[in-house]
């Protein structure tokens, strides 16, 4: 998915990831590198879910995931997973 | 003139196409190590593919090859208890996870590892509405990080046994690339051709995968007390499959036994017809897979 500031044909860039709610909700903020008009994606919980069984981060990673991280995450296992508390924390990216 | 999506350099940032990059760079990374990735698959449930697949493994092992295993079938593993490793909790060492070892050698890699009890169902953490969203999403991505993450080592085999269904055939296919080849295993029966019928051309003509051959399973049963070999079914003569036949394994009431004890049957009871069959097919396979 990619998305276009309409007004001056650019393409958006990732400006940042927001928490994620309780409700399985996510936020992403999007920003035009020319006008810096922005706005806020929020995807559903099925959408948040799609992007979390990719095994991918937003907003990138420079950390490679832990062996089978995804796998691990979904299954609620904690074992060896640094990322296993928070059912949703294997697709945000490290700080 | 708006500009369309094959105008956009790049996705802005989110590098979900990089990572996705890395992680399919990751698993052919540990594909180069293993020689011939081999699916065991019909399409059809309660043909007898587990089992097959355990004694294909173990007949392959006598032949001095390492072989690993598989088991695709996440949400109805039964490998662990096949290859006597039930039980096994998952191990990590610098090279990924190491898979459970069999008594007899084998590699294994199963989600019953990964279950806090073997007795419960697979279920997934997320939403649990609308889960057709996103729980084939969730079980391809699974596969590919139990082959990717799994530590198998250098393997002459890694033999894939795959659960029922045309849609994890089309997951696995996608995920691993071009197979060695696949043994497609049927009963014989009517019911039996039609659905395994649908997964040889799944699978050959739909897919481009190579397919070594079909096993036919229980067509027949070893009476130990005569001797001989008895059909196992009235099924009458059913239209041929199309495809060529690699064997026919007679049941054997013994095995039952095998498999709840964990020893696969070629091991146990080596000079049964359907061991020798199973030898011959593996043999066969391993040829053909050369060629």
């Amino acid at each position: 998915m990619k998305f276009l500031c309409s007004e001056c044909q650019e393409a958006m860039k990732l400006d940042k990831t927001g928490g994620l709610e309780d409700d399985g909700t996510f936020s992403v903020r999007f920003a035009c590198p020319s006008c810096d008009w922005g706005f806020v994606m929020w995807t559903n919980p099925q959408e948040t879910q799609m992007v979390r069984s990719l095994g991918v981060k937003i907003g990138g990673s420079h950390v490679p995931p832990a062996p089978m991280e995804t796998l691990r995450a979904h299954l609620g296992t904690t074992e060896g997973t640094p990322s296993g508390k928070c059912p949703f924390s294997a697709m945000l990216p490290e700080d | 003139m708006t500009r369309k999506y094959k105008d956009l350099v790049g996705d802005g940032g989110s590098n979900i196409a990089g990572q996705v990059e890395a992680l399919t760079d990751r698993l052919s990374s540990r594909l180069r190590q293993i020689k011939r990735v081999i699916a065991v698959l019909s399409g059809k449930g309660g043909v007898g593919k587990s089992t097959l697949t355990a004694n294909f493994a173990a007949a392959w092992q006598r032949m001095g090859l390492n072989v690993g295993v598989l088991d695709a079938d996440l949400n109805g593993s039964c490998m662990a208890k096949l290859l006597g490793v039930r039980g096994y909790r998952i191990q990590e060492s610098e090279q990924g996870v190491e898979p459970a070892t069999s008594p007899h050698g084998i590699r294994l890699m199963s989600m019953d590892f990964f279950m806090p009890d073997e007795a419960q169902p697979l279920i997934w953490r997320g939403p649990q509405s609308h889960q057709h969203a996103w729980r084939g999403m969730v079980e391809a991505n699974a596969l590919r990080e139990m082959l990717s993450d799994t530590h198998w080592g250098r393997l002459d085999v890694l033999v894939l046994d795959l659960p029922p269904g045309g849609d994890r055939i089309t997951a696995v296919c996608d995920t691993v690339g071009p197979l060695s080849g696949a043994v497609v295993v049927g009963l014989g029966s009517e019911v039996s051709q039609l659905i395994v019928g649908k997964s040889i051309r799944l699978v050959r003509d739909h897919l481009g995968q190579e397919t070594f051959g079909l096993v036919t399973n229980m067509r027949q049963y070893y009476d130990p007390e005569t001797n001989r070999l008895l059909p196992l079914f009235d099924s009458g003569t059913v239209d041929p499959i199309d495809l060529e036949q690699l064997g026919d394994v007679p049941f054997d009431p013994r095995m039952v036994g095998c498999c709840d004890r964990g020893v696969p049957f070629v091991i146990a009871h080596p000079d049964a017809p359907a061991s020798i069959e199973i030898r011959r097919i593996a043999q066969l396979v391993i040829e053909r897979g050369q060629s």
